[in-house]
This record gives C-alpha cells, structure tokens and sequence, in this order.
C-alpha cells in the first residue's frame, strides 16, 4: 500500500478488508498445520487468536479507555500470524505471554495500530524465543491428525540440520569423518516434494511452502500487497545462496532447500508485507526486501540460530522510517 | 523541614533514574538482579555524599575554569577509595559488578550534582542532597533489580517466588533491562500526573 | 566568601592543592586496605580449592606448563591436583578449575570467572556436576550433538562446547602435571 501526497481516490480498501483477505490468504496453511500437527496446533492458534483480541480489548477499554477496535480483526490477524511462528507443542501459558508481550509492547505502547514500528507478531515471536529458547527450539514432528500436544515427539527442522552441515564447515575440507558427517546430515534434509507439502518439522505455519504460494498468490490478485517485497526477499536470498552453494556445494544448502524451508515464504508474503512496518514506496520495499534477504541469509549461515528470518524483517522494520525518508513519493506536482 | 524537602527532591520529585534519566550506563548494566541493582546504587550514594562534601567544602576555592577538572579529580578519587574497600571487604560483590564500579567517575549524576548542586550550596545541604540522589538512585536500581529478576529467574533477592522455568530469560538480558525501565517511567509518570 | 577569580596562579594552586590533597587519601586508603585485600583475593581462591579437593594439610601453588597448578597434599602423599583452565564460550573468555585424584578421577570443578549469559551459559557452575564428576582424565568430553556423551545446557551448545574444550584441555595437561607435581613431592622430602 502506498501513502502518497493527495489527491487520493479512495478504492474501496479499508483496514477490515484487508485484514480480512490476509486472513483468508493463511487459511490454507492453517489447515495444512491442523492436518500435520492436529490437537496442538489447534490448542495453540486458538490461545494465540483469543489471547491476543481479549488483550486488546482490556488495554483499550481500561487502560487507555478508548474504544475497542477488535472488530478490525488486526488483533486476530496478530494472534493468528503469532500462532503460525510457533512450535504446536509450545505451553499454552507461552502462547499467551507471547500474545500478551505482542499486543501490549509490539503494539499498545506505540499507539496502536498504524504506530507500531515492529511487527507485533514477530516481536511476540522473538520475545519467546530469547526467553524460552529450549521450548521455541524443539519442534514437533509431522504426523498426519495427532491426537498429541505437550507430548508430541520431536525431531530437528530441515534448517538445523543445513546448520550442522554450515558448521562442519571449518573441518569438511581437510578430516574425512566431517564430510562424512556432512552428507549423512544432507541426506536428512527432506527432497523438495516434501518441503512443498509441508511432510516437514517446523513452527505450525511455515511449513507448507505450497500452501503459503497459494494465499500468497491470493493477496497480489486482490492487490492486498504488491509483489515487490516478496519477491525481492525471494531473488535476494536465491542469488545469495547460489552463489555461496557454487563456491562450496559440499556445505551450503542450494538456493531452493532454503527458500522452501524454515519461515521464508510465511514471512516474505506475511510479515514483511504488514503496512505499517514496511516502506511507502516501490523503491523503498525493493531496498527493504533486499536487507531482508541478506540479513536472512547471513545468519542462517554463519549465525547462531538456525533461522533469522524473524530477526531479518525487525532488524529491516527499523530501518524503514529511513528508507522512508530518503526514498520519499514524488509529488503531484512534478508526475 | 526543608532539610527533609531535599532529601525527598532527590526520592522522588527529582528521581535520577525515572525523571533526569541520568546514569543509564550502570542503571541498564547492573541490574540482572535485585541485590546487584541495590549494591550498585550504594555504591554510587558513597562516592556522591563524599563528592558532594567535599565539593561544597572547596567550591569557592577553585576557579570557573578548572572546576571539572578539579571536580573529577575529587570524584575519581573517592571511586578509587570505595574500589579499594570493595576488593578487600567485599570481593565478590566486586568481580559482579566488575567494570562499572570504576565507571561511576563518569556517572552523570556525580558529576551532575556537583555542578548543579554542591558547587552552589553548603556543605551540610550538600550532603543531604547526596544522600537524596543516592537513595533515589538506589531506590530506582532495586525496583527495576527485583522487576528483571522475579521477570527473569522468579526470583526476588534470591528468594524463590515461582520456579525458574517459568522466567523469561529475556527480562535478565539487555532488551529486558531497556523494557523494563521504559514500563517503569511509564508508570512513574502515570502515577505522577494523577497524584 | 566569594568564588576566587580565574588567575593563572590560582588555577594551578587549587588544583594542585586538589591533587596533593586526594593523592594523600588515595595513598591512605591503599595501605589501609591492603593486607586486607591480599587476603580477600588469597580467601577466595582457597575457599574454592577447598569446595572441590579433598580433605589437605599443605597445599602446593605452583605454574606448570604455563598453567596454574594446586597440589593438595595430605601429610607428603599427593592427595589431589587441581588445574585452572582458560576457554571462550558465548560471552568471550572464561575460566574454570578442574580437580583430580592422583589417578586421574576428575573430582569436581569451579567456574572461576566468565561472562555467560545469566539462565543460559552462565549454568555451568553447576550444570556439569552431575555429568563431569567421576570421569577419567584420559577421556575426551563432547557434547551429544558433537557425537559425545555430555548433556549440553539447554540453548547454551557453544557455552558448553567452551567449558568441555576447557576440561579436555586440563586432561590434556594431566598426566605430565601429576609426574611434575609427584617430583616435586620427592624433593621436598
């Protein structure tokens, strides 16, 4: 969406509406995640959505004592793209501190929505994964309708394993066992089929890399988003990691394992894309997109977590009242 | 009486912590614990009543120009005497707080209240408006000790008040300390503009 | 009285005056306090060694292979050895004490400095108690995702990968330090 100097038309978009179509957009992976991790995600998402709009709800009313704007559905939508970040078989009492640190510091004390300069969903996300790392780090494994939530077995993401392969990398030129090691843990990793469907451990939503297509496909043919910003991550993150799997094929995963894996797709449609976190301008998105892409990269590769995609887009969203400032619309006057 | 009024300006009206925000260095570092925050801030009480007198004593031998030269000289040596003490009378306390004692020299309400203060008054105001700030200070670096610390280990003073795998870890790291002391400003001042 | 005027004299003066006057407390504060600050470091350290050694009557503090070196000795037999051992982990540098038995038993160890993370890496001091105690110096400790046997803090593998490469360093230093410490034994007979 662009804000841009009058004069404006008004194109029958308003805040519900979108909301509404991005919700839309996620029902495809949501049933995809009730489908592999059953009981749990439901557990989990519902806590997320319900714990999220009764914490806007009380701030507003009480603390703020305005009037409520639940029925905009930015505080389902927030609970939701939470929900999607997290393990199934995360505590319920964390779901609702990460619901509770999303709306009340990712969002309330900003001004609410529109004023937030982080997405509060990653901020939820992020908050639980510095202060439980143990419980945000063990993921379920896929198991088609398991009637299981706390006790769900767990196994290790397709990222956690392209880590260990990047971290033997120091020995894999010159000891045998290590490359050894090195391709014992790439044949763990799933074959594209399997990312695609989402038969793969992982947070509840980002798993199904053709589900998430889908919705976001959905949300550039209702012009709920534009394409530059998914698609910028997407190149960025491709030509990077072509280049660094071409140097050293043998340790670096190629370009597609790492798009389809961990929260890559979720986050390039659906949090990076959130208005009031990313840039005004096409330019503008090109430029944030392409931070995201690096940044994502960066860590996965030679950072300690896994998975920096969730630290890419907060990084990027702080940068954006920058790029806002130096890529600036033009004005009316000089189209 | 209004001995009293200075002391109290230094608690609350003046707090260094949620109203000059000054010190945020120590204020932000130190305080992964109740006990830490406490020692901290009576750590930075000492060397302001001994600055604050002494300052107050000299001031109106020492010329404009060289004041802050004159000033840190007394404030460094007096952080120096407290680090002494602290080596050979409380060694463990010393190597947690470890950097940060040599640095109250550069606290800006040490400084802050030698030229503000204590350079303007007399000795006996000057001490209690040492005392003020300090407690201030204190009051300010345990509050927000015992909120990371229940937050962060469920912990208060070491006194368990729910188990440790129920406490965010992020309140006891940096990003926690930057909340946590933006929530408690937020609260002053809430408090504040309805007293 | 009023403030003395900004003359060059009476810059140099006061702060000369200043200088000599803090130079004196400074001076004072440092002999005072310094038996007590020698003995404080002493304590700590002999507080520690205690902790994690058996029962001694003479303890030998000695450099070894440019490694700090305690030998615990009851009467003249050799009773147990404690090696300080210098790794990174998350936080930057740390240091940690490893104690032995004479045939190389490890018997338990201190954290003496580090920066870890409080609730994550900085668990050390206690977490590895119940895995390192009882092992044998010749052994080399790796954590389960580097194909060992140890347990890993939870969320802190790279604090833990640090404090194993310090115990395998000591191990490492083991045996010659035990045959040094053995002679030296004999000399003082």
């Amino acid at each position: 969406m662009i804000i841009s100097n009058s004069p404006h038309t008004h194109s029958g978009n308003s805040i519900q509406k979108n909301m509404r179509r991005v919700i839309y957009a996620l029902i495809p992976a949501y049933l995809v995640a009730l489908y592999f991790f059953g009981l749990g995600a439901l557990i989990v998402s519902l806590t997320c959505m319900v714990s999220c709009v009764v914490f806007e709800y009380v701030i507003q009313k009480f603390m703020l004592k305005r009037e409520p704007t639940i029925c905009d559905c930015s505080a389902l939508l927030t609970g939701l793209l939470l929900s999607f970040n997290l393990p199934s078989n995360l505590p319920w009492w964390m779901a609702v501190l990460g619901a509770a640190f999303a709306i009340g510091i990712g969002k309330m004390v900003f001004g609410g929505l529109g004023n937030n300069p982080f997405n509060p969903a990653l901020t939820g996300r992020v908050f639980l994964l510095i202060s439980f790392p143990a419980a945000m780090t063990t993921w379920p494994r896929p198991i088609p309708l398991s009637m299981h939530y706390l006790d769900a077995e767990t196994g290790a993401t397709p990222l956690a394993y392209i880590k260990e392969i990047a971290q033997l990398k120091v020995d894999a030129t010159s000891s045998a066992t290590a490359i050894k090691e090195a391709t014992q843990a790439i044949g763990q990793v799933p074959d594209y089929l399997q990312l695609l469907i989402g038969n793969i451990g992982g947070s509840m939503g980002e798993i199904c890399a053709l589900a998430l297509l889908i919705g976001g496909i959905y949300l550039i043919c209702t012009k709920t988003i534009t394409w530059h910003i998914p698609v910028s991550i997407l190149a960025t993150v491709a030509i990077f990691t072509w280049i660094l799997h071409a140097h050293n094929p043998l340790i670096m995963a190629d370009p597609l394992t790492h798009i389809l894996t961990g929260g890559l797709l979720l986050g390039s449609i659906f949090m990076a894309t959130d208005y009031a976190t990313s840039p005004m301008t096409h330019w503008g998105q090109i430029i944030y997109g392409v931070g995201i892409g690096l940044i994502t990269v960066i860590i996965r590769v030679w950072g300690n977590y896994p998975e920096g995609m969730s630290f890419a887009i907060l990084i990027m969203n702080g940068v954006t009242p920058l790029i806002n400032n130096y890529i600036k619309p033009k004005p009316f006057s000089k189209l | 009486m209004n001995k009293l009024k200075i002391i109290l300006n230094g608690i609350i009206k003046e707090n260094p912590t949620f109203v000059l925000i000054l010190g945020m260095c120590p204020t932000l570092a130190t305080t992964t614990s109740a006990i830490n925050g406490m020692s901290m801030g009576l750590a930075t009480t000492f060397v302001l009543i001994c600055s604050n007198i002494l300052i107050s004593a000299v001031r109106n031998l020492v010329p404009d120009k060289v004041h802050i030269p004159a000033y840190i000289v007394i404030i460094a040596s007096f952080v120096t005497v407290l680090q002494l003490c602290m080596e050979a009378y409380l060694p463990d306390l010393n190597a947690t707080l470890g950097l940060f004692i040599p640095l109250i020299v550069v606290n800006c309400i040490v400084l802050g209240r030698a030229e503000a203060y204590a350079a303007n008054n007399n000795v006996f105001d000057s001490a209690l408006d040492g005392i003020g700030m300090g407690l201030g200070f204190t009051l300010a670096l345990t509050i927000l000790g015992c909120v990371r610390e229940l937050l962060g280990t469920g912990k208060i003073f070491n006194f368990t008040i729910f188990p440790d795998d129920y406490g965010m870890i992020l309140f006891i790291l940096a990003p926690g300390a930057f909340i946590t002391l933006g929530l408690l400003i937020a609260l002053k001042n809430h408090l504040g503009t309805k007293g | 009285m009023k403030r003395v005027k900004d003359t060059f004299t009476a810059m140099v003066l006061s702060l000369t005056l200043i200088s000599l006057i803090m130079g004196g407390v400074l001076a004072l504060a440092y002999e005072a306090t310094q038996e007590d600050r020698d003995n404080a470091q002493a304590l700590s350290t002999q507080e520690k060694l205690k902790n994690i050694l058996p029962e001694f009557t003479a303890l030998l503090d000695t450099v070894i292979m440019d490694t700090p070196v305690y030998g615990a000795y009851m009467g003249d037999t050799l009773v147990g050895v404690a090696i300080t051992s210098v790794s990174s982990g998350y936080g930057g540098k740390f240091k940690v004490m490893i104690s032995y038995k004479p045939d190389g038993e490890i018997i338990d160890y201190a954290v003496l400095e580090h920066n870890e993370t409080p609730g994550l890496g900085a668990k050390m001091d206690t977490w590895f108690k119940k895995s390192i105690p009882g092992r044998h110096a010749i052994e080399t400790f790796a954590v389960k995702k580097d194909g060992g046997d140890i347990d890993a803090i939870t969320a802190a593998t790279i604090s833990s990968r640090g404090f194993l490469k310090a115990v395998n360093n000591a191990d490492g230093l083991f045996s010659n330090i035990v045959k040094e410490l053995n002679v030296q034994e004999g000399g003082m007979e």
